[in-house]
């Protein structure tokens, strides 16, 4: 065991995936919508319990979806749209599909790539050090945000809230990750919808953002096809025939 | 001759008055003792380091070096596996307990840690600037086959994944996305993940229906050797207040524990117990001998007189000549108790079979027997000496000063000291006497045809234990670890998946480019070695430092990039092209600077590995070292480097253990020279018939002592074959004052009684000890001392013989 002590110096390479985000260099202001004030306002309890009841939420889901990646240094916003599968149990399936096709499947302890070549790779979170946050932390993640699990997100984030109103049905949750290595790299995330969630936005720290709107949401139980795709080898079959 | 000489030194000394005696004995001591403070003064010390001990390896000084760095390392450090239901309970635990350990008021910890974030900043720190010296296989292949399609289709995937780590920064400096490969590959596969700066896992159960555990990992190192007594009290107890502030905090955390300090102080605690128990029944014991035989406490003070001023003469002299005790030395050393109480057990039998004589006389009527064995015990222990062991040089300097302050002792202090009148005790003589005559003429075997009943019985014992004889000189047999910690310890090791072994590679040559061509060259080779499951793991500094040739290659190849296809990159990429300039001057600026060893091992980055690093000293080749883990088949991995004299496997376990073999074979030879100058002396007083009886009976004791080994499949180590010697020098001395008795034997066999009892009480027990290096010594000495006196009194029928005839 005491290859450990000089093993430990390459450890926190595990970090770094994440680091590099926070390690490089700012860009000026970008002209998104400012969520100061919804991060100001710490979430209550009570707060908390109301969302709960609004969103209903559900073990399983499927949608569309719609992301936007404003990188400073690309000339145009990155537009992509897609589907994705969720359950509970067997993880997500997050599918893009134009501009061109590349599948990421999260299992827990297990994160499943296939690219636009239809080569598949996978790593097991045991086996490398490389996917351990990515795909420790954002199944756990999607599957709270996906699901409205509230408590599980308290468990890695700071919650701030701005309620619904009478006459704005629509809440806006804003997340900061407790962890200090998840926050150098994710400072801040907000998640908005009514009955629903509908958006999701990702801030880095350098101005960069990601913005997600999932759309034709479907809470039903999941159908067999639904569950093949969580089998990759399937899933890769099924990319071909589409 | 020698019977002149005897009659000069007796006249001398019987001339002299007891007081004027004492007075001798008295200044001796005093200026032992002055010799001592200034020994003490001056800065020896008993030496706790268990490896002082043992023989220097004679390796070449990088070798040493290379041994000491290992250590250096793999000393002193502690693993602490923080257990909870919760992934976050065992976090928050974690957190806290490291805190504690950081805060104790009195600092004995160091580098407490689990995952070291600032770490893995200065990684990265340090290789971003070397970012074009850099690129894996894959890349290496892709670039030199100038698949563009597919490395720019690589980037722009990671560039719309939302969820990756590809930002502006990032892409601005390396468009292709190249460098998080590179320093994802530094790192070796593990199954621990990171949380708030906590490294995690979860803790494999036995049982699948229980719920999964999760495990928190906390480093520390102690600042001072864990095998100093006092050093590992301190950190035992900083650690069990750190704990218990834990739990203090969350009843439901548990703790195991791994690292040198747990198998020390369970040592200890070992030892403790052990002198509480065994010493104490041994001590009680010699105590209610003592009480038997004379009636009296008297001789049992003389007896402490004799051991105290044994002991002085010993420590005093030892440390003259080393500057230092072991305390191993101690332990082994404190056997000559046995011999040196047998001085004092003479005496005084001697005056009880003789009551007319007082106690200058007694002393003098035993003056030639005490001085014979004295004189065979210090050869027999100078033999112990010639070995180039320090270990064993120490034992022999130590007995043999310790006998010549007993023998001392007898003769200037005894007349005065021990001359008060015994009472008239014949119990146990007559116990004696009963005894010797039983031996002598029941057990005696009186036909031809007993006798060869007998012989023959004998022949078989020891042909079937001597066939049966099989040694162990593993010296990792000789550590006893109690169960519970070492289970601790697997689990742990588990959890960190796998480990380090003591044995590992030094590969060297005579410039760092060399050296780092050779650790890549190695690299397949360790690869292969491990998917053929000889070995776990391993650990290289290959992989931080590259060669300046691959690095150089890498730089050329990456120049398609930068100089040759930047522009259509950027384009694909949908990249502004005003990052490009700078880009291609920084690609520029990079020519030709290297990862260099030097500038590694002295960064932030680099300085945990620094000791793998060995730089050249007085003209020696450079170093690195390369650990293993999970080592499965010894002798075939050290084929895979047979034929490369730059590579070698080190293997210092394997090489004490080869030394303790080759000390365990001298020393069996030097028991045969120490029985052969034995003779030679005896020769010279009794004539070679008698001679040979007197040494036959401790050689077949001897004998007789292997064989039983052997029949109770005890594996003959080199703790064996010291106890051997000295069971062979006690024999010795047995046959001597029988042999010098002549006649008058009542008193010898009670001595015999008295000294083969008192031993077997004082060390014999030592067989039931849990360590094993005391247990194998005190079990040959129980059987050896055994046989030695159920054989002695068959030693009077020769000397009466010899002598009548």
């Amino acid at each position: 065991m005491r290859l450990m002590l000089l093993k430990r110096a390459c450890q926190q390479l595990i970090l770094l995936t994440t680091l590099l985000l926070a390690s490089s260099a700012s860009f000026g202001a970008d002209n998104q919508t400012d969520f100061t004030t919804l991060f100001s306002q710490q979430a209550s309890s009570a707060e908390l319990e109301q969302l709960t009841q609004q969103l209903s939420p559900s073990p399983q889901a499927k949608g569309l979806f719609t992301q936007h990646r404003y990188l400073k240094v690309l000339k145009k916003p990155l537009l992509s749209h897609g589907n994705f599968v969720f359950s509970k149990q067997l993880g997500i399936v997050w599918q893009q599909q134009s501009p061109f096709s590349s599948t990421l499947i999260l299992q827990a302890g297990k994160l499943t790539q296939i690219d636009s070549q239809g080569q598949i790779q996978v790593t097991q979170a045991q086996q490398s050090a490389s996917t351990s946050q990515l795909s420790q932390l954002m199944p756990t993640l999607l599957n709270a945000l996906l699901s409205g699990d509230l408590q599980t997100l308290q468990q890695h984030f700071k919650l701030s809230i701005h309620s619904a109103t009478s006459n704005n049905p629509q809440w806006q949750l804003g997340l900061t990750p407790i962890d200090p290595m998840v926050q150098k790299a994710m400072p801040r995330l907000v998640l908005s919808g009514e009955t629903h969630i509908q958006t999701l936005i990702l801030f880095s720290d350098n101005q960069d953002r990601s913005r997600i709107e999932f759309s034709e949401l479907v809470e039903q139980p999941l159908t067999e096809q639904d569950k093949a795709r969580f089998s990759p080898a399937i899933a890769d079959i099924l990319r071909e025939t589409q | 001759m020698s019977v002149k000489l005897q009659s000069i030194a007796l006249g001398f000394l019987s001339r002299i008055s007891p007081t004027k005696k004492l007075a001798i004995w008295l200044m001796l001591v005093v200026s032992t003792l002055v010799v001592g403070g200034v020994q003490w003064q001056s800065g020896a010390k008993i030496q706790t380091d268990i490896l002082a001990m043992l023989p220097k390896v004679s390796e070449s000084p990088l070798t040493q070096r290379a041994m000491a760095a290992v250590e250096q390392q793999l000393a002193n450090r502690l693993y602490i596996g923080v257990i909870a239901a919760d992934k976050s309970e065992a976090v928050n635990s974690a957190s806290l307990l490291m805190q504690q350990l950081k805060t104790h008021s009195a600092a004995v910890f160091t580098d407490v840690a689990s995952a070291d974030i600032s770490q893995a900043q200065a990684l990265n720190a340090f290789y971003f600037p070397y970012r074009f010296n850099l690129l894996t296989d894959r890349q290496q292949q892709q670039l030199s086959q100038q698949q563009w399609p597919q490395l720019t289709q690589a980037s722009l995937q990671k560039l719309y994944s939302a969820f990756g780590y590809a930002n502006s920064g990032l892409i601005s400096q390396d468009p292709l996305l190249l460098y998080p490969d590179n320093l994802l590959a530094l790192a070796p596969k593990q199954a621990l993940s990171v949380q708030n700066g906590v490294l995690l896992s979860t803790l494999p159960q036995n049982n699948s229906h229980t719920s999964p555990k999760y495990i928190a990992i906390v480093m520390a190192k102690g600042l001072q050797s864990a095998f100093s007594p006092n050093a590992q009290q301190q950190q035992l107890a900083a650690l069990e207040q750190a704990m218990s502030a834990v739990t203090a905090d969350n009843a439901e955390v548990s703790f195991i524990k791994a690292g040198a300090l747990f198998h020390a102080a369970a040592a200890t605690d070992n030892a403790k117990q052990e002198v509480s128990s065994i010493g104490l029944i041994s001590l009680v014991g010699v105590i209610a001998l003592v009480w038997l035989a004379f009636r009296s406490v008297m001789p049992l003070t003389i007896a402490i007189i004799t051991l105290s001023s044994s002991l002085l003469f010993a420590i005093v002299l030892t440390l003259l000549v080393f500057g230092e005790l072991h305390l191993l030395t101690l332990v082994f050393g404190t056997s000559l108790i046995g011999i040196a109480i047998d001085y004092c057990f003479h005496f005084y039998c001697e005056r009880l079979n003789n009551p007319s004589l007082d106690a200058n006389q007694a002393s003098l009527t035993i003056l030639p027997a005490i001085s014979l064995a004295l004189v065979t015990s210090i050869v027999a222990y100078g033999s112990l000496g010639l070995a180039p062991f320090p270990g064993m040089q120490q034992v022999a300097i130590f007995c043999a000063a310790g006998l010549i302050g007993a023998y001392l002792t007898l003769v200037f202090a005894y007349p005065k000291l021990a001359c008060a009148k015994l009472k008239d005790s014949q119990h146990l003589l007559d116990i004696a006497d009963r005894y010797q005559n039983f031996m002598l003429k029941r057990v005696m075997p009186s036909s031809r045809l007993t006798s060869s009943i007998w012989l023959l019985v004998g022949m078989t014992f020891t042909a079937m234990g001597l066939n049966q004889l099989r040694s162990d000189d593993d010296i990792r047999q000789l550590q006893h670890t109690p169960t519970a910690i070492q289970q601790q310890e697997d689990s742990l090791r588990t959890v960190l998946s796998g480990g380090t072994d003591n044995q590992f590679l030094l590969v060297h040559a005579n410039s760092e480019e060399a050296l780092k061509l050779q650790l890549e060259q190695l690299e397949p080779l360790l690869e292969s070695a491990a998917k053929q499951q000889l070995i776990g793991n391993h650990f290289s500094l290959s992989r931080f430092l590259p060669s300046e040739k691959t690095q150089a290659s890498n730089y050329l190849l990456q120049q398609q990039i930068y100089l040759d296809n930047l522009t259509e990159i950027l384009a694909r990429l949908g990249i502004e092209e005003s990052i490009a300039q700078p880009l291609v001057d920084e690609y520029h600026a990079a020519n030709g600077r290297y990862i260099e060893a030097n500038t590694f091992i002295n960064s932030a980055a680099g300085q945990q590995l620094a000791p793998l690093w060995l730089i050249p000293e007085q003209g020696s080749d450079y170093g690195a070292i390369v650990m293993l883990g999970g080592i499965k088949q010894l002798d075939k991995l050290s084929t895979l480097f047979s034929n490369n004299p730059n590579v070698q496997l080190i293997d210092k376990v394997g090489e004490i253990s080869k030394l303790m073999s080759h000390y365990r074979q001298l020393t069996l030879a030097l028991l045969v020279i120490a029985l052969i100058a034995a003779l030679a002396i005896f020769t010279l007083r009794f004539g070679i018939k008698l001679a040979i009886i007197v040494v036959c009976v401790p050689a077949f004791s001897a004998l007789l002592t292997l064989s039983a080994l052997g029949l109770l499949q005890a594996p003959l180590t080199l703790f064996h074959a010291l106890a051997l010697i000295l069971v062979f020098g006690i024999g010795i001395d047995y046959s001597l004052f029988f042999a010098e008795a002549k006649q008058q034997t009542r008193g010898v066999m009670m001595a015999v009684l008295m000294s083969a009892t008192s031993t077997l009480l004082a060390f014999g027990l030592l067989a039931f000890s849990q360590t094993p290096a005391i247990s194998a010594f005190g079990l040959t000495l129980l059987i050896g001392i055994s046989f030695t006196f159920l054989l002695s009194p068959f030693i009077q029928i020769f000397t009466r013989k010899t002598a009548e005839c």
